[in-house]
């Protein structure tokens, strides 16, 4: 049934793995290449074993599945590709079929192995495992026997945690007005964490939205944008969460759908891939520092922050949706900062969804090579547009003991928003 | 070719034991290690016509007896030109040259061995191999004219070279300083080694205390580099005093001896290795990292050898009796041996000559 | 693979640094150029020298062939596993070891990124010049190899000008240390003939390299034509009037609309039938003239636009647009296999034609970009490898235009060495006496052959048939000799 629906699809469109021509110009662009150094932890490696699988010539061995899951899908490797091979997707539906083929029992090795052990990784599962319920792996999860096993240590580790926030965000099916004269209408994508982890954020996202002149409106029937049961190749899952998510945004009154977490965002903007019909609504997906550096809101930022401030570009930005300038040139124009370019800006953190969790070991090498080198950039504030990447960030700092603030871009621009000086 | 252009100094021609020694202009006799035997000398002298110059694709193919001179006259006439300047002068022949791995002060790009793109040769059985190609690019094979430069003859005979040319410098200008002490020319070659200049030669001549640098290419860029040289009392040569300074400058290193060794070091080691070893007279390609002092007694080369590599540049038979020129050793005698016995079995090139007479 | 051996490597390395999964070997069946293919046995990820010869050392004692490997980005099969053995990856050796900024030197691991030499040196203004299109992701070790070149070796030289010592392990697992950081060679000049051996020779695990100033000034220009003809002579006319390019590259139509479709856009001419991407570098004084001077001979062969980079930028994105060429390919073809030969500069008109025709008789697509400067061609022959009777016409076109080239005056390649994909065509430009000279010279390296066979010299001339040096009769020697150097001119002519 399945294998039918597999070649039909085939049938239609020429494999994608073909516009791969292997010259390897993505190496070096891999996160988990640049720690390996082995070819099958990388993109032309991964493409390759895709390959061989639907020509028969490979099977869904455990290793298959370690390297298909050690991707970061970070993306970097789309923008180092001179083809234009659709990584990220080939990736997504190589995932579902590895989980159509071989149900559950993956994902629980994987967390007994690398997570239950470790108390860090514990905790940071526990926090994760509350995305999860909003996310839609949950029933998943519980399918597999994990959750059950999870659950008696999972309320002390919530109790270990007391650096996590819990301040409430924005409130759904609420209309927030713009300061001084309207120039147009926005819907706010929430996110399941921005929400209810990072709440400030989002309060401070709608802040400027509205302080840059635009009413914003809060969705109530919104739910998670689908993207990590999508990275976890449970599509099925991702395409009824993007349908639920495009019937609640009246799309035709607004200009734009905001969001401020850069997986989400390069989620949001590719439902087309996953399902028809969501072309209208992924047009008018724009992420929070895309969208502002086309306001007026640069004559807002008046309050002067002192502070050496460097920006780590997220990959669902920067090679997702191919936001690089934005974020910056907003962050360069609050009054008094110094910006400092971070070496190597653009490659990967290590966080990755849940990644820092299933590959805990790689992901922190990857960790420790990034702190190096923003140790090196001396600043005092690290700015990043994604909540996996904040987390992470956080971690890395007290790892290194280093006395670093890490926030997301919007939380700085709304320090130094000014009283608004527009009276009419 | 006929015969009349071939020398045969020995009168009963090649026989079955018989050692073989190529001879080109004759002007590195001097240097390597003693020839054990000579029974036949085969005179390339006479193996000297250009067989193809395409001045177009900028390469020239050549017979390895044609001299410098003769081939610098003929790119000269298409404004090109081969930027190597060999103490051995202009008489040299290009098979000698490279055979010698003979070289001078100009280093715009390298030595000959960055020039040379093919080569043909006669090996001991008599066969004729070639390596490389008739391009100015070319990976093709291995690059074995690299190994026949610079071994003197003793894996096989240079009969013929391909190389590739430049065009002439639109402009070229030397400029000499005299130095007032050992420490101020030293300060002098630092600082030119931390300026924007590019010299093609940069000299620093001792005892004297002099620093001599040469700039070729384009004539804009030449003056700039002239106007922005480290503050000295720099004199100028251009057009004929150039070439008649730099003509000079060679027959004061033909004079250096009768012990010469050229030590190998990084640049920034020069001002140690001239302070440690006190040359009598020395020239240092300093931005190159060679330096060439004519030391007092042949106990010295022991001495520097200690901590640095040095070839003998020239020396008396019976010093190179006793000291290897090239004072190889280990895991790089070992298969620089190998190669000689993979090419010449029985030693009958140039016996004792190279790697052969190492030990 | 045998068991034993398996276990002796995981004492000599960790358990993790020796595959032999063989989902996971199936990615090592190629490198860049995946038309031919060969599984090795095991793949090990040594991270010091002493590793890859104790690794060597093995292999020899149970007679297991073996080959380093590096990215694997290499165009002629130099990494291919032919006869099946261990794979030694060096991409874990990847650290920098030292900069000296006053030698201008570098010392780094063969794992290295190409591009990143240049990156780490930046700060002291200083680079790594050979430049090849996959500098992103190649690695020294492998550009050491095949002594790679790229679009600046036509002023700054091949690979083979900028190393200066290396450390090997050899064949039979000694580790050797050759050359020194002056780079000049004391006795024979071992580094220059390994430099370009592709891997035949020894396992090169550490390299001392040359770092150039940066030049003060750059200038890159574009300039698009309507003939391939003008394009070529635009050339030749800059060479003749002894103008040194840093750079000078052709592009065409084909490679224009791949290039622009892809993520290295770079502003192309879509309309132009053949462009040019020139650059100049040096001393600030003068640049500009020396540029003037190359839009005039561009303007004198009929280019319908002349373009000069106005900043950095643009710049960059001129050269991304020619480095990620070969990979945009995949827009136009499920296949692509990057030819490389070399012909004299002042052949290239009608070379080009002769391609030109040969594409459309096998009725496969072909885009050019190639080093024009140095005549360094680059037919990128577009297929579809699921279809057998275009891989077949493959091998026939590739073969032509390789005795096109020859032909010529050329030769069989330019950068990517021989490797597994040109052997059979040595025969075109070497005869048996060059060969067996260049496999007597590989026998002092590699005398057992285990390393990295099956490479570079045609099948038929297995390594096993070398057999010792012939001696002929000592009295024929001297004749033969004799004859040659009395011989006439005829007899010494290629």
């Amino acid at each position: 049934m399945q294998m039918e629906a597999i070649i039909k699809e085939q049938a239609q469109r020429p494999p994608l793995y073909l516009d791969c021509i292997h010259c390897g110009l993505c190496l070096s662009s891999c996160p988990t290449y640049r720690v390996l150094g082995s070819e099958m932890d990388s993109p032309r490696g991964r493409i390759y074993l895709m390959r061989a699988f639907d020509e028969g010539r490979a099977k869904i061995t455990d290793s298959f599945v370690e390297h298909m899951f050690r991707c970061l899908d970070c993306r970097a490797c789309e923008t180092a590709c001179p083809s234009g091979v659709h990584f990220g997707h080939m990736m997504e539906e190589m995932r579902g079929t590895i989980v159509e083929e071989r149900p559950a029992p993956w994902i629980a090795r994987i967390v007994l192995k690398h997570v239950f052990p470790y108390p860090w990784r514990f905790h940071l599962a526990s926090r994760m495992l509350q995305l999860y319920r909003a996310s839609g792996i949950q029933s998943f999860v519980r399918s597999s026997g994990l959750l059950h096993r999870l659950a008696p240590r999972m309320a002390r580790a919530e109790a270990l945690m007391p650096d996590i926030e819990f301040e409430r965000g924005v409130t759904l099916d609420t209309h927030y007005r713009a300061e001084g004269r309207k120039q147009g209408t926005v819907a706010f994508f929430t996110g399941c964490v921005m929400n209810s982890m990072m709440g400030p954020i989002n309060r401070a996202s709608v802040r400027l939205l509205t302080a840059a002149g635009f009413d914003v409106m809060v969705p109530g029937e919104q739910i998670c944008c689908g993207a990590l049961a999508n990275h976890a190749g449970l599509r099925d899952t991702a395409k009824g969460m993007a349908r639920t998510n495009i019937a609640a945004f009246p799309v035709q009154k607004l200009d734009a759908i905001i969001i401020n977490a850069a997986g989400c965002g390069a989620m949001l903007k590719e439902y087309p891939l996953l399902m028809e019909g969501a072309a209208e609504f992924s047009s008018k997906v724009k992420d929070i520092t895309e969208f502002l550096a086309s306001t007026r809101i640069f004559e807002r930022l008046k309050n002067p922050l002192d502070q050496r401030v460097g920006y780590d570009d997220p990959c669902h930005l920067i090679h997702g949706q191919g936001i690089k300038s934005e974020p910056r040139k907003l962050l360069k124009a609050i009054p008094g900062i110094q910006f400092v370019e971070i070496e190597g800006a653009d490659q990967c953190c290590g966080s990755a969804g849940i990644y820092n969790i299933t590959q805990n070991e790689l992901s922190m090498e990857i960790l420790d090579r990034k702190m190096e080198k923003i140790q090196k950039a001396e600043i005092d504030v690290l700015a990043t547009g994604n909540p996996g990447c904040i987390f992470q960030f956080r971690y890395g700092a007290k790892k290194f003991g280093m006395k670093l603030e890490v926030v997301h871009p919007v939380e700085l621009l709304a320090r130094s928003l000014g009283d608004s000086n527009e009276h009419h | 070719m006929t015969e009349s252009r071939l020398e045969r100094p020995c009168g009963q021609g090649p026989s079955k034991n018989s050692a073989i020694t190529p001879l080109g202009a004759g002007t590195q006799t001097f240097f390597g290690n003693p020839l054990r035997r000579a029974d036949c000398v085969v005179n390339l002298g006479s193996l000297s016509r250009i067989t193809e110059y395409v001045p177009a694709d900028l390469t020239i193919h050549v017979e390895a007896g044609i001299t410098l001179e003769e081939l610098e006259h003929t790119l000269l006439q298409n404004n090109q030109f081969l930027p190597l300047d060999p103490w051995s002068g202009p008489a040299a022949t290009l098979g000698g040259i490279a055979a010698a791995n003979a070289q001078g002060p100009f280093r715009a790009v390298g030595t000959i061995r960055d020039w040379i793109i093919g080569m043909k040769v006669v090996e001991i059985d008599g066969r004729i191999s070639k390596a490389g190609g008739r391009v100015v690019k070319n990976v093709t094979g291995y690059d074995l004219h690299k190994l026949y430069t610079g071994s003197l003859g003793t894996l096989a005979i240079i009969v013929e070279i391909s190389l590739k040319l430049r065009a002439k410098f639109v402009r070229t200008a030397t400029a000499i300083a005299r130095f007032e002490d050992f420490e101020s020319a030293a300060a002098g070659i630092a600082a030119i080694r931390h300026s924007a200049v590019q010299p093609v030669s940069c000299e620093w001549i001792g005892p004297e205390n002099e620093v001599w640098l040469r700039f070729g290419e384009d004539p804009r860029a030449v003056d700039w580099q002239l106007r922005n040289l480290p503050a000295a009392e720099w004199k100028i040569c251009e057009g004929p005093d150039e070439i008649s300074a730099w003509e000079l400058l060679r027959h004061r290193y033909n004079a250096f001896g009768p012990v010469v060794v050229r030590a190998i070091g990084l640049p920034t080691a020069m001002r140690e290795i001239i302070q440690e070893y006190r040359p009598g007279a020395w020239i240092a390609h300093a931005l190159n990292g060679i330096l060439l002092m004519q030391i007092a007694s042949a106990e010295d080369i022991g001495r520097i050898r200690q901590k640095y590599r040095a070839i003998i540049e020239k020396a008396p038979l019976e010093v190179r009796r006793e000291i290897p020129t090239f004072g190889l050793s280990g895991a790089e005698y070992d298969v620089m041996k190998r190669m000689k016995d993979a090419f010449d079995p029985e030693g009958r090139l140039n016996p004792g000559r190279h790697v052969d007479g190492e030990r | 693979m045998n068991k034993e051996v398996i276990g002796k490597l995981r004492r000599i390395l960790p358990s993790a640094a020796v595959v032999e999964d063989e989902t996971e070997l199936l990615v090592y069946e190629c490198d860049g150029l995946p038309l031919f293919k060969n599984r090795p046995d095991l793949v090990v990820f040594p991270r010091t020298t002493e590793q890859v010869a104790q690794v060597v050392r093995l292999a020899n004692e149970y007679r297991i062939p073996f080959l380093p490997r590096g990215a694997g980005t290499g165009l002629s099969g130099g990494a291919l596993a032919v006869e099946g053995g261990i794979v030694i990856e060096l991409q874990r050796m990847n650290r920098i070891l030292s900069i000296d900024i006053e030698n201008r030197i570098a010392v780094v691991q063969p794992g290295v990124v190409n591009l990143h030499i240049s990156q780490a040196a930046a700060p002291y203004g200083l680079y790594y010049a050979p430049d090849p299109s996959s500098q992103m992701s190649c690695s020294i070790g492998g550009n050491v190899a095949e002594n790679s070149g790229g679009p600046h070796c036509l002023k700054y030289g091949m690979t083979t000008n900028h190393i200066l010592a290396i450390e090997m392990v050899t064949a039979r697992g000694e580790i050797i240390r050759l050359g020194n950081p002056a780079g000049e060679p004391i006795g024979l000049d071992l580094v220059g003939v390994i430099v370009g051996s592709e891997g035949t020779f020894g396992i090169v695990t550490e390299i001392t390299v040359r770092l150039l100033p940066k030049p003060q000034a750059v200038k890159t220009l574009l300039a698009a034509f309507h003939s391939v003809e003008e394009c070529s002579q635009t050339v030749s006319d800059v060479i003749a009037a002894g103008i040194v390019p840093s750079a000078l590259e052709f592009v065409d139509a084909k490679t224009i609309e791949a290039v622009e479709a892809s993520v290295y856009k770079a502003g192309y001419p879509l309309d132009a039938v053949a462009a040019l991407l020139i650059e100049v570098d040096g001393f600030r004084e003068g640049l500009e003239e020396t540029s003037n001077a190359i839009v005039e001979i561009c303007r004198r062969n009929r280019a319908y636009d002349v373009r000069v980079a106005k900043d950095d930028e643009e710049r960059a994105k001129l050269w991304l647009g020619r480095k990620g060429a070969f990979g945009a390919m995949g827009r136009l073809a499920p296949d692509m296999i990057t030819m490389d030969a070399v012909i004299p500069r002042t052949r290239l008109p009608e070379v080009l034609v002769a391609i030109d025709r040969m594409s459309e008789r096998y009725g496969l697509g072909v885009a050019n970009v190639f080093h024009a400067g140095d005549g360094n061609l680059h037919p990128l022959i577009l297929f579809d490898s699921r279809y057998q009777d275009q891989v077949e016409k493959i091998f026939g076109m590739s073969e032509e235009i390789m005795k096109l080239c020859v032909d010529v005056g050329g030769s069989l390649s330019g950068e990517h060495g021989i490797g597994y994909e040109k052997k059979d065509f040595m025969d075109l430009v070497f005869t048996e006496a060059d060969l067996n000279t260049m496999m007597r010279v590989k026998q002092v390296f590699n005398p057992d052959g285990l390393l990295n066979p099956a490479k570079i010299f045609p099948s038929r001339r297995g390594c096993t048939e070398i057999g010792k040096h012939t001696t002929t009769s000592t009295a024929e020697i001297g004749k033969k000799v004799e004859a040659i150097l009395l011989g006439s001119p005829q007899k010494v002519q290629h």
